[in-house]
């Protein structure tokens, strides 16, 4: 083994104890010393990364797992159930849209929220050409992941076109993002858990526009080019969407 | 008093002992990669937030998938293994900027009782290994933290072993460079 070599070797693993590295660093008093130079370093190099330790409350909590599942069903039915919405509304459904009739929120809230939405809209841009439509399986599959919620069949999947589905992070939350094959050019439809908004109201720029509506469990965004009949997608996934819980 | 169990009895019975042996299982398994799965979570995302969310991730879909571990063994691979999952998943494609680690550097208690000139240096190799590019960055957490050979390495990272030498390699010499730097602008 030439020098070169070992040290190649020694910097990737100081600890290595194979048997021709071994051999390489015997009656060499200069590699000896570069392999304990190195095995300094490493030893600080441990150190350091391992100066990190995870909080003892969240160990805590990990030990006990089934509790930790059950506050997430919980709060995902106080999502549910605090909306005033449902309330107001009794449907069949567990989703319920609520529809402002064209009431606008102008609230700084809403403006964060529009700004976060089409950033993450530009951003997926890449995702726009693609063609082949997914089936509903693969569709639930992801949504009964994120939101512990699924699409009906019937009809739906070829309804919708949809050519992408995944979970994606918007407003600090995990949300999920599906792209359809609208009339004009893609469909972007975002189911996003936070905090419902007041009321529906609509967003845009150059390119597309949209509407942002509050539901039981979060906000459903659609957006797409200009003049695609946007509530008309915005109706389909409500009136077909349910949820587990 | 009649003993002998039913059949319903003796099924519930083991289905409870099979579920109390499984906590226990977890709960090992929470006790003994906590920290290292904590530590790889941060050094990835260089958040401590997002190193909670992560871990507590991960440790939830270990929890789910429980059953599907093969052999205690492969406990580290596969946890190690989930939350690259869940860094994917979660933070790769639409990483918030939530670099907080010259907060979590200036909280660190100085339990080390260094000189100042040895805590200046842990200082700077702290942020030197944040800022070493991902790719050299997660070998070197994997092999440090995790004890992971340069095949298991290899492995979870889909490349070949050669190239994670290589980049092991690379990532300790930029490391030393940064500390001789300082070194030498100091002297």
């Amino acid at each position: 083994m030439n020098d070169i070599e070992f040290s190649e070797r020694l910097f990737a693993n100081p600890q290595d104890d194979s048997a021709d590295f071994l051999a390489a660093l015997q009656g060499n008093p200069a590699r000896e010393a570069q392999r304990a130079s190195a095995r300094e370093f490493d030893a600080l190099l441990r150190r350091e990364l391992t100066s990190v330790a995870g909080p003892l409350e969240l160990r805590q909590k990990l030990l006990k797992p089934a509790d930790l599942s059950a506050a997430r069903s919980h709060k995902e039915h106080q999502a549910a159930n605090a909306s005033w919405f449902r309330r107001a509304l009794p449907v069949a459904a567990c989703l319920v849209v609520a529809i402002g009739l064209g009431i606008y929120g102008n609230t700084s809230q809403n403006t964060e929220l529009e700004a976060e939405i089409f950033a993450h809209v530009y951003r997926e841009a890449g995702l726009f050409n693609r063609t082949e439509v997914l089936g509903m399986p693969a569709i639930n599959a992801k949504l009964d992941e994120v939101l512990g919620a699924s699409l009906k069949d019937a009809g739906t999947g070829a309804d919708m076109k949809v050519t992408y589905a995944d979970d994606c992070w918007i407003a600090k939350q995990i949300a999920v993002h599906m792209i359809m094959r609208g009339e004009n050019g893609p469909v972007s439809v975002m189911m996003i858990p936070n905090t419902p908004v007041d009321s529906e109201f609509n967003i845009g720029d150059e390119r597309f526009e949209g509407l942002v509506t509050p539901t039981a469990a979060g906000n459903l965004v659609v957006i797409g080019e200009k003049q695609e009949a946007i509530a008309e997608y915005r109706n389909l996934v409500s009136a077909n969407l349910k949820w587990d819980y | 008093m009649n003993t002998i169990m039913t059949a319903k009895e003796s099924d519930d019975k083991s289905v409870i002992g099979v579920a109390e042996t499984r906590q226990q299982r977890y709960e090992g398994l929470v006790l003994e990669f906590y920290n290292d799965i904590y530590r790889y979570a941060y050094w990835l995302c260089k958040s401590r937030q997002q190193a909670e969310d992560l871990t507590q991730e991960t440790f939830m879909r270990a929890w789910r998938a429980f059953d599907s571990l093969q052999s205690p063994g492969a406990a580290k691979a596969w946890l190690f293994t989930i939350l690259r999952r869940e860094n994917a998943r979660l933070y790769e494609k639409y990483r918030p900027e939530l670099d907080d680690i010259e907060d979590h550097q200036s909280a660190l208690p100085d339990t080390r009782h260094n000189e100042p000139d040895q805590q200046m240096e842990m200082q700077l190799l702290h942020k030197a290994i944040a800022d070493l590019e991902p790719e050299y960055r997660e070998p070197l957490i994997l092999q440090v933290i995790g004890g992971f050979s340069g095949e298991e390495i290899a492995t979870m990272l889909n490349l070949n072993n050669n190239t994670v030498m290589t980049r092991l390699f690379r990532a300790r010499n930029k490391l030393r460079a940064v500390l001789d730097a300082d070194n030498l602008a100091r002297d």
